[in-house]
This record gives structure tokens, sequence and C-alpha cells, in this order.
């Protein structure tokens, strides 16, 4: 009988040792929920040159490479008010350099550089054919409404290129047109 | 002896894959020569006709409306500023009453003569349209395809009334410049839907003015719903003659590829 106490007592204790470790383990690696530790604090230049060498340095410690995100969006809003055509090769060297030391993926570097700085809709399904996404269509045009205000950003203010984010507003307006067409005529006909 | 017969053999397959790659560009000279740039038909020669056929068709409304309305409008000014809905048993008044009366119907026999022609072409043209859509489009094509084959230019905005725009859409087909042809087709099928909406409107409206016209008779009064349908016909089959660039925006031109990060998701 004290045995049997004995091995229940020891199963409980390990699963309450178990139970406060995964706590603990998920809390470190959840970046949401994790406050910006000092060294891996946003850039606070106001200089987009000095804010992206602030940005490597930060994304370089080990600790702080979840914090890529935010340091990203941290960067878009210190270069809008630093405007330079030169801002989207910083862009792009900042992705590249981030891919390669393995903090982001080749796929997110992407997706990223391309939402802000290239007249592209990465919010375009690519999946299937485009009459079975009409049921859809209103998120579609949400995500898409919401990508152009990110390229008014990066193309049109950050990087300063005219004829990027005139071509990414014509493109708008016409994907908006044929999706809109395309779902009117899938609809009517037999699928 | 060995290394000869492989050698013959190497050029033998050379030859026919050579012979292949030639008769591929001899046969598909376009694919060859822009292969991002396929050809979709969008227009077959039967839309192309029905939209010719709408213009033609709204053109003659247009033509046999105008004198009416002019007079009709020219004789509502004159009511109005004599005051004859105050006024009751004028001699004056009631000829003038009796000549809206009369132009009024007329205007709506014109319509109604000449709307099931347009309706008739419009939904031709229409179907026709959906039915490329739909199928070179909508099954043919991921969403992001779609941005893939625009063009570097915006399509031509297409203003005006009826004849005028399907007349523009009749031109820009056939000049088939370097606008690109899914926003076109997707702004002449949208256009023919309105169309066909607006053109079932007036028809129920026209049957529903036997009574307007009665209160009209009965009062004197020229009501909301005479001038409502009046302003709907004058600024649909008149309406302006705009067509220009597209909202305005000035032409875009891409930077160039080599410019280009590797960043880029095509």
């Amino acid at each position: 009988m004290l045995i049997k106490l004995i091995k229940v007592g020891l199963a409980a204790g390990c699963l309450a040792a178990l139970t406060t470790g995964c706590v603990e383990k998920s809390a470190r690696i959840s970046p949401s929920s994790a406050p910006l530790t000092p060294e891996c604090s946003l850039p606070a230049s106001k200089l987009a040159s000095e804010a992206f060498r602030e940005a490597r340095k930060t994304l370089s410690n080990q600790e702080c490479r979840y914090q890529f995100e935010p340091i990203f969006n941290s960067l878009l809003q210190i270069s809008s008010g630093d405007p330079d055509p030169v801002n989207k090769d910083r862009f792009s060297d900042l992705v590249g350099w981030a891919r390669n030391d393995g903090i982001i993926s080749t796929v997110q570097a992407k997706e990223m550089f391309t939402r802000y700085f290239h007249h592209n809709y990465v919010s375009l399904p690519d999946d299937y054919q485009a009459c079975a996404y009409c049921t859809q269509l209103n998120r579609i045009k949400a995500d898409l409404r919401d990508e152009l205000r990110q390229k008014e950003l990066g193309l049109g203010k950050v990087a300063m290129d005219k004829a990027g984010i005139t071509k990414a507003r014509t493109d708008y307006k016409s994907i908006e047109i044929v999706l809109s067409a395309t779902c009117r005529a899938c609809g009517g006909s037999e699928i | 002896m060995g290394t000869g017969k492989g050698k013959r053999k190497t050029l033998k397959k050379m030859v026919v894959a050579g012979g292949l790659a030639i008769s591929s560009i001899a046969f598909f000279p376009a694919w060859a020569s822009s292969a991002n740039a396929p050809t979709l038909k969008l227009f077959p020669q039967d839309v192309r006709h029905y939209l010719k056929e709408t213009s033609d068709n709204a053109k003659q409304l247009e033509d046999n409306l105008r004198g009416l309305v002019s007079k009709f409008d020219n004789q509502v000014a004159l009511y109005k500023s004599s005051h004859c809905q105050d006024v009751a048993g004028d001699d004056g008044c009631e000829e003038i009453k009796s000549q809206i009366e009369k132009d009024y119907r007329g205007i709506l026999s014109v319509m109604a003569q000449g709307l099931p022609g347009i309706k008739s072409s419009i939904n031709s043209a229409s179907s026709g349209l959906e039915k490329q859509i739909s199928k070179r489009i909508g099954r043919n094509m991921k969403p992001r395809d779609i941005q893939r084959q625009l063009g570097d230019k915006a399509t031509p905005k297409v203003h005006g009334s009826l004849s005028k725009r399907f007349s523009a859409y009749h031109d820009l087909i056939s000049r088939n410049g370097s606008s690109s042809l899914i926003v076109m087709a997707s702004e002449i099928y949208l256009d023919t839907s309105s169309a066909k909406d607006w053109v079932e409107l007036i028809e129920a409206d026209i049957a529903s003015q036997g009574v307007v016209l009665d209160v009209f008779k009965m009062y004197g009064e020229i009501s909301p719903e005479m001038i409502n349908t009046l302003n709907g016909v004058k600024s649909i089959v008149f309406g302006e003659d705009i067509i220009g660039s597209e909202d305005g925006l000035p032409d875009g031109s891409v930077q160039a590829a080599a410019a280009e990060s590797p960043w880029v998701i095509q």
C-alpha cells in the first residue's frame, strides 16, 4: 500500500514538473507574448541607413531572431520618414541576408518583399482555377485592398517608385474588374 | 564500328528534334514569337457582330428619340413658365397639355419599338462573352494568372451613350492595341450585364406609364415619374461621350527586369 502511494506521488510530481517545463518553454518561444528585451529593441534611428544597421545588429543576436517581423515593420515606418529609391534595395538586401542567415524562409523573403515593393499581388490565390474562389470573392477583394495599402507604403512612400505604384494601382483596378466579371460568368454558367 | 553506329543514332535524333522544333515554329508562329502573351479567343466573331448590332440598334433609337425628347422638353418648359398647373380650363394650357401627352406617348412608343432589338443583341453579346470568360478565364486561369495576363497599359475607359459605347468596344477589339484583352472583355461583359438590367427596368417603367399619363390628364401635374423616366432615357440613351485613359492615371511603365530584386514573386 505504502509503495503504491509513493508510486502515485512520484507520478504526480513528475507530471507537475513536466507541465511547468512546457509552460516555460512555450513562453520562451512565443514571439507575440514576449516583450522586447533591451538587446532585442526596435531600431531607434530616424535615418533609414542607420536604422538598417541597427536592425541587422539586433537580428544577429540569436535571442532576437524571432523579432524579424516587428523590426521589418519598424523599418518601413522609419523609411517612410526618410524616403529614397535606394530604400527598395535596402529591403531587398535585408530579406536576402535574413534568408541566408536562416532567420526567415525563402518563401517568406519573397512574400514580404513583393507585398511592399513590387506591383505583383501575392494575396491573389495561386492554387486553383478562378471560378473555385468565387464564394470568397469579397475576402479576396479585401486582401487586395490591404495589399494595395502596403504597396502605397512600400513602393509609394518608402521607395518613391512612381511607375511601380502606378502599375500597382492600375493592376488593382483591372484585377477587381476581371474577378467580378469572371465570378459573374462562372455563376451564370453551369460549373 | 559500334561508335559509328552510335554517332549515326545521335545524328538521327538531332535531325528529328530539329525538324520538330522548326515545324513547331512554323505551325505556331504567334506562340513562338511571344510566349508570355498567349492569344485568348475572348471575342469570337459572333460577339463582335452582336456588339456592332447593339451599337447600330441604339443609334437608331437615339435618332428616333432625339427630336421627340427635345420637343417634349420645350413643351414642359412652356407649361411650367405659363403656370398652367395652377390654371384650370385655359385653352392655351389645354393645348400644351395635350401636346405634352402626345409627345410623351410618342417617346414611349419609340422606346417600346426599339428596346426589343437592343435587348436581343445585348443578350446575345453578353451570353457569348459570358461563355468565353467562364471558359477561358474562370476555368482556365488561377487568380494570380489574371495579373500575369495584364498589359503594361491601362485599358481605355469608355463612357457615353449606348451606341457610342458599343461602337467604341467594337473599335477597340478590332484595333486590339496593347491594352489587356481580359480587362476589355470583362469591362464589356459587365457593361452588357448592366445594360441588360437597364433595358428591363425601362421596359417595366414603360408598362406602368399608362397610369402616370392618366394622372397627368386628370390633374394636369407633370409627375416625378414622368420626369424620372425621361431623365433615365436621356442619360443612358444620349449620355456624355468620353473615351479616355483609365481614371486619368498616367501610364506606368514598369521598371526594367534587370533592376528587379531577386525577392519578387512572379
